[in-house]
């Protein structure tokens, strides 16, 4: 629901004062939709009506709250996707509803965008916290186990089994995702052709592609691209869910009869690899405005993606994050001419290895084979 | 006759080491890179009879995409043998590395005696 649609057509004093706080505020209707945000919130860069509207934590709490239930807490913190990378929104509900709304204080506590320079404040700062990573958890996790539930009692066999499906492949998407936060991450060495791993991912993805009528479209896959050293299942696990969100909005503005293509491209740039993934269109510039950033971010309220295809909402900071410990970034380009590009930049070449342990065991075996060089090397100088 | 030898390898502890290995040879001449371009671009210079290569190099080529574009260079393919140096040592890596032309495989931590005999062997010289 928009604002808009939320107006009355008398102005209402109580939207009027709203506009004049200059903290940012969503009021919340009984459904837990945002029906109103003051201009504070309008220009926040993160766009929190649509953000928070669109978190089922937030809708839940706001939902609870309209109806008198007792709740627990009345803060929460969520990520949410800006201009300038993730915005950490502090949020705190009013404890009573208003005539009907509820009221949200909505502030920007952190940015996890790295900065020139400031590298480790940044990546201090793109390390979620527990509690985060479990609200991340239980919003991914929750939909499909309703729907599994929900076809359970109704025992429709072969749709139970689809949605079972979709709950496996979120656990396993949960399991990189702690993985991947956790403090001794093993990253691994294996040898990655990327275009190799891309059209991997692509088979994974071959029936939401077919389903949505979406090719991929791939340039610039050229031999002699220099391979990429690291975890081999984190690194596909970066490109499926930057592939899989890139299919899930490329009809967005589409005709429905026509096929749209994702584009994927490979370039290499002095000591790092390039992975360039872009909606190549049939779309208008007025739709490429409207769904500029669409890439990345959580699906619109009321539609739900198809089986096996989750949103981006633990995508994004997971997808950040292998790419950090493979010593590469994740970078959104927003071109209104254009349309919206991921890309992914990884360096190329083996990482600076720490081999203090081969080097002790190298300089053993060669201590222990020392003196039979050196008694074949008198034997050769003899001869 | 002198055999011209190549060390290419990011870690200077091992191409030191290599170095100390290789003067018991009787006559040799060692060159050393630190990187796979730079082992490239030194291989077409020297073109040397031995290129003792790492696998694992940061930057723009690792010791596979060496291999094989000394391999696929006609000037060196014929004359330089390759002998591919790396911590990996299973199966998969090993075909890789044949896939790419190398005529032998090294695992470190090595033995020095096993490096010369691999060495001999290559350049056709007496062990």
């Amino acid at each position: 629901m928009t604002n808009d649609a939320a107006k009355p057509s008398a102005p209402n004093p109580l939207l009027v004062l709203l506009d004049f706080v200059a903290s940012p505020i969503l009021l919340f209707n009984a459904e837990g939709r945002v029906v109103f945000s003051n201009q504070a919130a309008k220009q926040m860069s993160c766009r929190p009506a649509l953000m928070l509207g669109s978190d089922p934590n937030v809708r839940g709490l706001a939902q609870d709250l309209a109806a008198g239930k007792p709740v627990l807490h009345l803060d929460m913190r969520v990520d949410a996707l800006s201009d300038n990378g993730i915005a950490r929104l502090q949020c705190r509900f009013a404890p009573r509803p208003i005539a009907g709304l509820v009221a949200m204080g909505v502030s920007e506590v952190a940015t996890d965008e790295p900065r020139q320079g400031d590298d480790g404040a940044a990546e201090a700062a793109q390390r979620l916290s527990l509690q985060q990573i479990m609200e991340l958890i239980k919003a991914d996790l929750m939909p499909p186990i309703r729907q599994v539930l929900a076809q359970a009692q109704e025992a429709t066999a072969p749709a139970l089994s689809d949605s079972v499906q979709t709950l496996q492949e979120r656990l396993e998407r949960l399991s990189d995702l702690v993985n991947v936060f956790g403090d001794d991450v093993l990253v691994g060495d294996d040898r990655l052709v990327l275009p190799d791993l891309v059209r991997a991912v692509a088979q994974d993805l071959a029936p939401q592609l077919r389903a949505m009528n979406v090719q991929f479209v791939i340039e610039g896959d050229r031999v002699d691209l220099p391979p990429v050293y690291g975890s081999r299942r984190l690194i596909r696990r970066a490109l499926y869910e930057c592939l899989n969100n890139a299919v899930q909005h490329a009809r967005d503005g589409a005709p429905p009869t026509q096929t749209v293509a994702v584009g994927i491209g490979f370039r290499a740039a002095g000591n790092h690899l390039l992975l360039t993934i872009h909606n190549e269109g049939v779309l208008s510039a007025a739709a490429l405005a409207l769904h500029a950033a669409a890439i990345f971010r959580p699906a619109p309220p009321g539609k739900e993606p198809l089986p096996g295809m989750g949103t981006m909402r633990i995508g994004l900071p997971l997808t950040h994050r292998i790419l950090q410990l493979h010593g590469g970034r994740l970078r959104i380009e927003d071109d209104t001419a254009d349309g919206l590009s991921v890309m992914l930049e990884l360096p190329t070449g083996a990482p600076l290895r720490n081999t203090h342990q081969l080097d002790l065991l190298q300089a053993q075996i060669y201590a222990e084979d020392l003196s039979k060089l050196m008694a074949r090397t008198r034997k050769r100088s003899s001869t | 006759m002198t055999a011209r030898i190549l060390i290419v390898d990011d870690q200077p502890d091992i191409r030191k080491l290599i170095r100390l290995t290789l003067q018991h040879l009787d006559d040799a001449e060692l060159h050393e890179a630190s990187n796979g371009g730079d082992g490239w671009r030194l291989a077409q210079d020297l073109k040397p009879d031995l290129i003792l290569l790492d696998v694992m190099m940061p930057g723009e080529l690792d010791g596979y995409q060496v291999c094989a574009k000394v391999k696929g260079d006609p000037a060196l393919a014929g004359q330089t043998k390759v002998i591919l140096l790396t911590a990996r040592a299973q199966k998969e890596d090993e075909e890789q590395g044949r896939k790419a032309g190398a005529d032998a495989y090294l695992t470190k931590a090595f033995s020095p005696l096993k490096l010369l005999d691999l060495v001999d062997n290559m350049l056709g010289m007496p062990s």
